[in-house]
């Protein structure tokens, strides 16, 4: 450490410990929610992973099917390949537990590996004494492994729903209500970090989900030598639709479904570290300005150019790197929440999963951290490269630097609408691979657009303050302080904008998104009444119907006509999408499908039935580049089929895009008549209400929740504010960091101007009047920050929902500005900024005359 | 003989439970038949599988030899366990998995003169046919391994490194070990089995070993055994001898090892003679003295390796050297770890060559705990 830093850094930090703490906890906080929103996406990735793996990690390759699966026969083929050490015979679904009629997301989802559990698992190697089996014993007998459901569950999960070994516990299988026998506990942490994987016998899973005689993929432990030959034979003999691929490929595309919602998650938490970065510059910058008569000495005494800027570097690596250990920490504790928060989103809109654990793991840690410094380097520079430009001469004056510079405010503000040029110039490139990397940085550039305009505004509004001046004392004092530094207030400023920015952003996003959807549901949704699996919130593909069920209901007196949906998931250029089947002809018919581009609704009504052709949804349309005529290929279970794209729909039910198929096809090509949701339509005269019960007789004894159109498209909304829940964290977090920057400017701009107060009091200010100033100028940051911070926010929103929104997902949303919510908002930000002047100006108001004046 | 994976076995059956002197019931405390009763062996129907009882093998063990002289060693066994008493009929529309047998099958084979030892091994269940063992004739099979027939016994295996295709001729009679057909393993109601070997088999075939397809003779050992209960919680593991002698004798000795290091009374064993004739040799009868050690680089297990074996009242003095040090099975799919080799059997005073023999221990690599 040399003398430089010591006299020129740790001093002030030792003497202004209080500031050096809000900087430090604002980084922690900008690092740190930057880390846990990382940790969390990662969990949310490796919880799907780890189903992948959960055989075992020496899993190298997998048969994977699509739809019902495949034969199990097909496995006597696949094992005898040379090459093939394990052949696992697995089917994955998923069962329902807790879940109470008519409460959707009352269920837990539980997903379900059935595997060869008499079996060990390769590369496990079992303590002596173990019986063979997947988990050795565990206290299970075999027999009731095999032929009595039996079922090894995770501890947690055991410990949450109160499960014992030797108990028989219920659980929903889709539509029908199955038993289980709990044979044994797996210690938490064994098989991968979802405690909601349950594991059965493949003969159990069979006949829980209705695939008896059907596997949906098997398991290769293959000769590592030979992966490349073994994978090449299996290609021509796995059964059709089914593939053989590595278990890196199905992660990947899990990854890539998840990309989208998990890169602009990141996004969003990373701009709370820029507002982070703000507050490092800022306290750089005043320890530059408190420290230039120092700088002046000893850059006469000597010092270099270099030494000067070194030294203030690395206080800005000193903050920086204390500021992201701290970060580290903060995001280690708040990683427990963010999973939640993320599995929970992630839950309800791509696939069940439940990760309990976060899955640590270096890279997130190294990359916050690396993150935090380089930002805090960053910040740290410009001041540092201030202090070293300045000669000695000039330096010895205790004022300067501010207003050596009375044309920078200009020049930042002409730098700024650069920027926003070059935003608007991004905003026209495509997205690369899926990834709208040029609408993130349209996003950057707005942002660092509005700053660069903070110090002419900060400029602007001190003018005007001073005009005022002749009227109002204490405002005219304000504007004269705020004038006086306008680089550092307009940092302060800057800051408090963003987080603003981000939150006007994200509420006019929401908002118009909201209001989208809704629009969309109330213009499609037209059935009567809705059938969905109990307790869960949307009829996914994670529970099927038989296909009876629709019949029986289709007899209930009162019912004019049932109609259903079946969804699968199927691998299309390297991403998974969803093919979904119904009636297209009695679709296009009731005026529920909104099309875009393509026939019109009565010719694909006449054309689509029973026919190879099939609508996409725009997200589907988006995300592939493909349009109305053109050819797409899907893996069926017979075979890769060609299909013809009839049109291109508008639809938010998800953003891997769907491809909708008509069920006659679906039927033949699939041999799949099971159901994902069930749409009636009542007579006309009927009694919605009567009909409902009529309803849940009908397909009784079988399990399921009725709904009616309303309660169907509040659940719309409800699923829609889940998905979003984690944004709003992200908000509070941007603003509280803001608010710390608010505190630290005001905080500095007090203690610098000691003797500026010390005077006043002298000249007879009152202490109220001092307050009143340092108020004001709280007030003044306050203001400005919301004006621009609405105008970035509007951008920013601008670019959310017409290109990055657009690249990303391939949603369309239409603009929706919820001004009154906005005035609030803003309000309460402002209010908070003048609550964090009121410290710095207690200290204002209590600096002694005859100190501060001592050195005049 | 009770084999590696007796210890399986019996964690796989119920606990029995019962005191030393306790009547033999007829059932063990799971259901299954005890093997403590008299047992009239009758071939060739009590080659083929026996499901009222819990466990049950086919251990072939032997030695070839090609026409240019290459010896090897090898060893295919097949086990059958069956899960639960009285199999009920599955419902309807039950998945084809379900079952109540499960069949491990290992593979190893000893290259004597490239001093290698590889192994595989096998995991069916019935599902899909994979796995099966008729009751009505000697027909087993694990996946694509399978065994079969009667004088000629054939066998069939293949593996990664190694298939093997073998028939074999019995040169005599079944040798049924133990009194009335009981072999006992330990004090308790049911610890016994029901046990018979196939002493001299003359072997040919073919062996595909290292990209070479050989044909092969040789002599072979055949053990069959079936129980239910058979060991208890005391003892710690077991070495057994299998001696084939150029004067057409055999001998087969079990060594029952308590943790306490003594050797259970119920060890035991038998000598057959030139003409088929079995006398039992009680633990006693025998002298086995371990003349070195060798530790393993695979499990950490230290094993003694070659051994003086004394009869002495059939004048038999002998030393069994093993034909390679590691021909250990390390963690087989059930979490045992066994040696189980080929060695070559000398006159421990001329040190003539007087035979060839198989050596098994278990309970030396890690514990295996009942």
């Amino acid at each position: 450490m040399t003398p430089l830093f010591r006299a020129l850094v740790l001093g002030p930090l030792r003497s202004n410990p209080l500031r050096a703490l809000v900087t430090l906890v604002a980084v922690g906080l900008g690092v740190g929610i930057g880390l846990a929103i990382d940790l969390a996406n990662a969990t949310a990735v490796a919880s799907f992973a780890s189903s992948v793996n959960v055989v075992s990690s020496r899993v190298n390759l997998q048969v994977l099917g699509i739809g019902n699966g495949f034969d199990e026969r097909s496995l006597l083929r696949i094992q005898a390949v040379p090459g093939v050490v394990y052949a696992g015979p697995t089917i994955e679904d998923t069962l329902t537990v807790g879940a109470q009629s008519g409460v959707p997301f009352s269920g837990e989802i539980l997903r379900v590996l059935g595997v060869d559990l008499l079996r060990p698992l390769p590369g496990r190697t079992a303590d002596a004494g173990h019986a063979p089996g997947a988990f050795g014993r565990q206290g299970a007998d075999l027999w009731t492994l095999v032929n009595g459901h039996g079922a090894f569950v995770n501890a947690r999960l055991a410990q949450r729903l109160g499960w014992h070994v030797g108990e028989n516990v219920r659980a929903l299988a889709g539509d029908r209500e199955v038993t289980l026998r709990v044979a044994g506990i797996i210690p938490p942490g064994t098989v991968g970090i979802d405690s909601s994987v349950v594991f059965v016998d493949v003969a159990t899973a069979q006949e829980l989900f209705d695939k008896v005689g059907l596997l949906d993929r098997i398991d290769l432990v293959v000769d590592p030598a030979r992966l490349a030959a073994v994978e090449r034979i299996l290609g021509s003999i796995v059964p059709p639709g089914a593939r053989a691929i590595r278990p890196k490929t199905r992660t990947d595309e899990i990854a890539r479904m998840l990309q989208s919602f998990r890169l602009n998650l990141e996004a969003l938490a990373y701009v709370a570290l820029l507002v982070g970065m703000y507050l490092i510059y800022n306290t750089v910058a005043i320890s530059v300005v408190q420290r230039r008569p120092e700088v002046g000495t000893v850059r006469a005494l000597g010092a270099t150019r270099g030494a000067v800027f070194r030294t203030f570097v690395a206080e800005g690596l000193l903050v920086g790197v204390a500021g992201s250990l701290l970060g580290l920490a903060i995001g280690a504790v708040l990683a427990t929440f963010s999973v939640a928060a993320v599995s929970r989103t992630v839950d309800t809109i791509y696939a069940a999963s439940h990760a309990d654990d976060v899955a640590f793991s270096a890279l997130p840690f190294v990359k916050a951290f690396v993150l935090g410094v380089v930002a805090s380097i960053a910040a740290a520079a410009f001041p540092a490269l201030d202090a070293a430009a300045t000669p000695p001469a000039i330096t010895m004056r205790a004022q300067g630097f501010e207003r050596r510079r009375p044309r920078f405010a200009a020049r930042a503000a002409l730098a700024g609408l650069g920027s926003l040029a070059l935003a608007l110039a991004c905003t026209r490139l495509p997205a690369l691979d899926g990834v709208p990397l040029f609408g993130y940085a349209a996003g950057l550039l707005i942002i660092v657009g509005g700053s660069l305009c903070a110090p002419f505004a900060v400029g602007a509004l001190a003018g005007a303050g001073t005009s005022l001046a002749a009227r109002r004392p204490t405002l005219g004092l304000a504007a004269a302080n705020l004038g006086a530094a306008p680089l550092r207030t307009a940092v302060a400023v800057a800051s408090l904008m963003i987080a603003i920015g981000m939150m006007v952003a994200v509420a006019v996003l929401v908002v118009s998104f909201r209001t989208t959807i809704v629009a969309w549901a109330d213009e499609t949704l037209k059935a009567d009444l809705f059938v969905r699996p109990l307790g869960l919130g949307d009829a996914s593909t994670a529970a099927r119907f038989s296909p009876h069920v629709a019949e029986r209901i289709a007899a209930v007196p009162g019912v004019a006509s049932v109609e259903t949906l079946r969804a699968v998931d199927v691998p299309f250029r390297g991403r998974l999408t969803t093919l979904a089947a119904t009636d297209l002809g009695r679709l296009a018919l009731r005026g529920s499908l909104r099309v875009l581009d393509g026939a019109d609704v009565r010719t694909l009504a006449r054309a689509l039935p029973a026919s190879t052709q099939l609508l996409v949804s725009e997200p589907f349309a988006s995300k592939f580049g493909v349009t109305a005529g053109d050819a797409v290929v899907l893996p069926t279970p017979a075979g890769p089929t060609t299909f013809r794209v009839a049109a291109v729909y508008n639809d938010y039910s998800s953003d891997a895009g769907v491809a909708l198929l008509d069920v006659r096809t679906f039927r033949r090509l699939f041999r799949d008549d099971s159901i994902n949701s069930i749409a009636i339509y009542a007579s006309q005269g009927a009694d919605v209400n009567q009909l409902r019960s009529a309803v849940v007789r009908a397909a009784a004894p079988l399990k399921v929740d009725v709904e009616s159109n309303r309660e169907l498209r509040a659940l719309v909304v409800q699923i829609f504010d889940r998905t979003f829940a984690i944004t709003y964290a992200l908000d509070v977090v941007a603003i509280t960091i803001a608010v710390l920057g608010v505190i630290s400017t005001l905080f500095a701009l007090v203690l610098e101007r000691r003797r500026e107060f010390g005077l006043l009091r002298y000249l007879g200010v009152t202490t109220g009047g001092v307050r009143g100033t340092v108020l004001t100028e709280a007030a003044g940051i306050g203001l400005l920050g919301a004006a621009l911070g609405i105008v970035v926010g509007m951008l920013l929103a601008l670019l959310l929902i017409f290109v990055i929104n657009r690249q990303a997902f391939g949603w369309l949303i239409e603009l929706h500005v919820p001004w009154a919510f906005l005035a609030e908002t803003v309000a309460l930000v402002v209010a908070a900024a003048i609550a964090a002047g009121i410290f710095p100006a207690g200290v204002a108001a209590r600096i002694r005359t005859a100190d501060a004046v001592r050195t005049e | 003989m009770t084999r590696a994976i007796a210890l399986l076995a019996a964690a796989l059956a119920f606990s029995a439970g019962t005191g030393a002197n306790a009547e033999a019931p007829r059932t063990t405390a799971g259901g299954f038949q005890n093997a403590r009763m008299p047992w009239r062996f009758a071939f060739p129907r009590d080659h083929a599988a026996h499901a009222g009882f819990a466990s049950e093998w086919w251990y072939y063990t032997g030695h070839l030899r090609t026409v240019d002289g290459r010896r090897f060693g090898y060893e295919l066994t097949f086990f059958r366990y069956g899960l639960r008493p009285g199999d009920p009929p599955p419902p309807r529309g039950a998945s084809r998995w379900r079952g109540n047998q499960v069949y491990p099958a290992h593979l190893a084979l000893t290259d004597e003169r490239g001093g290698r030892f590889v192994y595989d091994e096998r995991f069916a269940r019935e599902a899909l046919g994979m796995g099966r063992a008729s009751e009505r004739a000697l027909d087993v099979a694990a996946g694509d391994w399978r065994l079969h027939g009667t004088s000629p016994f054939r066998l069939h295996a293949a593996s990664e490194r190694v298939t093997l295709d073998l028939a074999q001729t019995a040169e005599k009679e079944p040798a049924v070990h133990g009194h009335d057909g009981i072999s006992l393993k330990a004090a308790c109601a049911t610890c016994a089995s029901h046990y018979y070997s196939m002493t001299r088999l003359r072997t040919v075939g073919t062996l595909v070993y290292g990209g070479e397809r050989m044909r092969v003779e040789g002599l072979s050992w055949m053990d069959h055994e079936f129980g239910s209960d058979e060991l208890q919680g005391d003892q710690s593991g077991w070495d057994w001898f299998s001696l084939q002698l150029d004067d057409r004798r055999e001998i087969m000795d079990y060594r029952l090892r308590q943790k306490d290091g003594a050797l259970t009374p119920e060890s035991s064993g038998s000598l057959i003679d030139a003409r088929g004739g079995v006398r039992y040799l009680s633990r006693d009868a025998v002298i086995v003295e371990a003349t070195g050690s060798w530790k393993s680089p695979h499990t950490g297990g230290v094993y003694p390796s070659g051994w003086r074996m004394r009869v002495p009242s059939a004048g038999v003095d002998l030393t069994l050297v093993p034909t390679v040090l590691d021909q250990e099975l390390a963690n087989t799919a059930g979490g045992v770890s066994y040696w189980e080799g080929a060695v070559d059997v000398n006159d421990t005073a001329t040190g003539r060559h007087r035979g060839v023999g198989y050596v098994e221990l278990t309970g030396y690599a890690g514990s295996v705990s009942l």
